[in-house]
């Protein structure tokens, strides 16, 4: 059940009806919980056993947490917790990948070995709510949150329908207050999540699903495509990978929001932050905040020198590379992004050390770092290593370009596609800049109902035919 | 005012603004691609047909009329033919569109020559076809067809296949979408699906040619490509797979696959129309096999069975082949011409 399809709005209808019908928080949560587990099992019944095992285990390791003092036994639950939710992460997303890679390291050196393989589908939402779970045990290991008894509140905490399967990843400190106290429809700013909604149904069914099939047919035959072709193609996924997963986490807070709970901003714009540093505090700022809290602060030492730093950074990158999915083509990608945060460090530090060297331009600086993004996304794109090194060779002018024209949207329309996307994605971010989202939302009531129900068949009619799943939903 | 009412009237300026606004839309043309494109086109020309071709992507690119009208018209029987294969025409669509044809009434129609595909899981997907086809009769059609093909299978199956039936006609009420079909219709799936000569019928060389001046050729080509490259596994694994496979024991035909066939017959019998069965070759991948157990159990009198690598080694010759689905110009010219001596006692020129 993909968010910009008929059956889910309808899904969402009757949870939201019913949710504000019934009496009492206790109910609601129970429905919400029961809605959630629907809406997951919709894709598939059975993984719906891994998100209980992971509830399971979190609420004793949090009761436990909260019946002992002994730094030693409290570890030992801590431990308990992250094997038990890396080892689910790891048999259904990683196992094939090592077991493979190991495998070809020993043809390499000259050993062939069969292998084995367990062919898993990998669950929908898997490392987001493994995050989820994770956050909470360790907050609660490190006596920032109090555990929860209520194991109705863990379970909609790591099961709450709007972000499960994509996100934004939510911290337990954040959501289960929450959960705690009452929500009341009074207080639900119901213009403002409604317009949150269709800002990120439009981002996806719109400009993300037009630019699918444009991506697809460029990264299908690279080759066969002129070099403009490839550098278009490039910029049309670095627009569809942001409007699928901007739009999607748009639409989870606009639905949470319906529902009375708020959830965490995802996104800021990224792609104006002009350098790889500040990009990652705008891009899946939950991912990324996680990433830092969980992973790279702690392994900072008190009075590490610069290059330690930088090997910190270099393995919290590459980190989240494979958190993306488990091929060297992530990994590559992420360790690209950490070289960048390293060199941008780098040259901050010289400019500095150098003040006559000012700052860039901003337009400038904007400008290099979108072409750079586009020539390194593409490691994310590409189905596998060959094709990601044809693609670049192709970009960098390295090797002779095929003669197909990539022409999205048909004719002179498909000249525009890319440039009427952008203008509208522009057009989404000036009106948030200034405020004309705030101001939509403040109008009188029959004028905002009225706009609203002129929009609706607006995005309908400009949605794109085909329904695309959500990229992040593979990770 | 209470707060009732207030949401009543708020409710109320919505869906006023909401039709206002889609009745305004409803100006864009829709499009007529896809199912939609051919057949306008055989509505238009009705009785022109004595012959039509009924199937998937295989049956679209693979068999010309043109050439089979011109072998029937050296045997003394001068008749049209139209390709009516429509890229992924999954068992229910089959069914769905055979019905539609027979309903023109043609005057001139005689034989309508089909090549199922599998009739489960629904096939169509969120296409461009699949929301032009669901009007609200066709919607409650297909929704009972499913309902009655698919007895006995999993429950949530039939669940999930009838709300998709259900999506895609709230796709249409909602006219998602209509802006994209427009673009379609200008980007020419009408002229591709309809071929050069407008007898429904496009070798992919001639697809590629027309569909690489809108930067759409790309998956064709790698399908080629990626055929060429699998060529010694092609040979050496795949093929003798499938003449495994096909040696093997038919599996048992299942409820609703009787049930499908009858259903396709009897549409036929009612409008007089004769029905033949074809299967094309499904080349190094193993087809539906509920044919060949229909045809033992003596459902289906009338089946051309060309899914045989040792009957008819150059369908599945290399150098007649697009990729593993498809004939290049070269194989669709022997499988029509084959089609063309096999079939000639079945094609009866209207008077």
């Amino acid at each position: 059940m993909i968010f910009t399809e008929h059956r889910f709005l309808f899904f969402f209808l009757v949870v939201f009806l019913i949710h504000w019908a019934l009496p009492g928080q206790r109910t609601r949560k129970l429905w919400l919980l029961g809605a959630s587990y629907a809406f997951y099992a919709s894709w598939d019944f059975r993984f719906l056993s891994l998100i209980l095992t992971s509830t399971i285990v979190d609420y004793l390791v949090g009761i436990g947490l909260a019946r002992t003092q002994l730094p030693g036994r409290r570890k030992i639950l801590l431990l308990v917790s992250i094997f038990v939710n890396l080892s689910i992460l790891g048999v259904f997303k990683y196992f094939d990948f090592f077991v493979e890679s190991a495998s070809e390291l020993l043809k390499f050196m000259g050993l062939t070995t069969e292998v084995p393989r367990l062919n898993l589908i990998l669950p929908v939402g898997l490392s987001f709510y493994t995050f989820q779970t994770l956050s909470y045990s360790i907050d609660v290991y490190r006596r920032k949150l109090k555990p929860t008894y209520n194991f109705i509140d863990l379970s909609l905490f790591v099961a709450f329908f709007p972000q499960l399967v994509a996100g934004p990843i939510v911290r337990a400190i954040h959501f289960l207050p929450q959960l705690r106290s009452a929500r009341r429809w009074t207080r639900v700013d119901v213009r403002a999540c409604l317009v949150i909604f269709m800002v990120g149904f439009v981002q996806k069914a719109v400009l993300a699903d037009h630019a699918a099939p444009i991506v697809d047919a460029y990264f299908a035959a690279p080759d066969s495509y002129s070099m403009v072709s490839g550098w278009v193609a490039n910029f049309m996924f670095l627009l569809q990978v942001y409007c699928d997963f901007a739009g999607y986490s748009n639409m989870a807070i606009g639905a949470a929001g319906l529902l009375g709970y708020q959830l965490p901003v995802n996104f800021l714009f990224p792609y104006l932050a002009g350098n790889p540093a500040s990009a990652w505090q705008r891009w899946h700022i939950s991912l990324s905040s996680w990433i830092s809290d969980y992973v790279y602060k702690p392994l900072r030492r008190p009075g590490q020198s610069r290059m330690a730093n930088y090997r910190n950074l270099m393995l919290t990158f590459t980190l989240f590379g494979l958190w993306h999915g488990a091929s060297f083509n992530f990994i590559l990608w992420g360790a690209t992004w950490g070289l960048a945060t390293v060199g941008y460090m780098q040259w901050s530090r010289f400019r500095r050390l150098h003040t006559h060297w000012g700052p860039l331009p901003s337009w400038l600086a904007v400008t290099l770092f979108m072409a750079w993004i586009a020539l390194s996304i593409t490691f994310f794109r590409a189905p596998d290593f060959g094709t990601a090194w044809t693609v670049i060779k192709t970009l960098l002018f390295l090797t002779p370009a095929g003669d197909l024209p990539l022409e999205g949207f048909g004719g002179l329309l498909g000249v525009g596609g890319l440039s009427l996307s952008l203008l509208l994605l522009f057009l989404i971010h000036a009106a948030n800049q200034r405020g004309i989202f705030r101001w939509w939302v403040r109008v009188p009531s029959q004028v905002f109902a009225a706009g609203y129900g002129a929009a609706v068949p607006m995005v309908f009619a400009c949605t794109a035919i085909n329904v695309e799943p959500f990229i992040y939903f593979q990770f | 005012m209470n707060r009732f009412w207030l949401g009543a009237v708020h409710c109320l300026w919505f869906v006023i603004a909401w039709l206002g606004v889609h009745a305004l839309i409803e100006i864009v043309p829709e499009s007529t691609a896809h199912v939609g494109a051919k057949f306008e086109y055989l509505e238009k020309h009705k009785n022109d047909f004595e012959v039509i071709f009924l199937g998937s992507s295989r049956v679209f690119r693979g068999v010309d009329p043109a050439l089979f009208d011109l072998r029937m018209a050296e045997t003394g029987k001068p008749i049209s033919s139209f390709n009516m294969g429509i890229p992924q025409m999954g068992g229910m669509e089959t069914l769905h569109v055979l019905r539609r044809i027979l309903g023109l009434e043609s005057g001139r129609l005689r034989l309508v020559v089909v090549d199922p595909e599998y009739v489960f899981p629904y096939r169509w997907g969120s296409t461009l076809r699949d929301t032009s086809v669901h009007t609200l009769d066709n919607t409650l059609e297909l929704i009972s067809m499913q309902i009655a093909l698919s007895k006995g299978m999993k429950f949530t199956d039939r669940l999930t296949s009838t709300f998709r039936h259900v999506n895609a006609y709230l796709d249409n009420v909602t006219q998602r979408g209509r802006i994209s079909q427009a673009i379609k219709v200008a980007k020419n799936s009408y002229v591709e699906l309809l071929g050069p000569a407008s007898n429904g019928f496009a070798t992919i060389e001639w697809s590629v040619k027309l569909l690489s001046r809108y930067g759409d050729a790309g998956n064709l080509v790698k399908r080629q490509r990626k055929f060429r490259l699998q060529h010694r596994f092609i040979e050496n694994i795949a093929l003798p797979r499938v003449l495994m496979v096909s040696k093997q024991p038919l599996p048992p035909l299942m409820p609703h696959e009787k049930r499908y066939l009858k259903e396709l017959m009897e549409a036929a019998r009612k409008s007089g129309v004769q029905l033949v069965f074809v299967k094309l070759p499904r080349a190094y991948q193993a087809g539906p096999r509920f044919l060949e157990a229909a045809q033992l159990e003596e459902l289906v009198p009338n089946l051309f069975n060309y899914d045989d690598p040792e009957r008819f080694p150059e369908f599945f010759a290399f150098e007649n082949r697009w990729d593993r689905s498809h004939f290049n110009a070269a194989g669709a010219r022997l499988m029509t011409l084959q089609l063309a001596t096999d079939l000639a006692p079945y094609v009866r020129p209207a008077p």
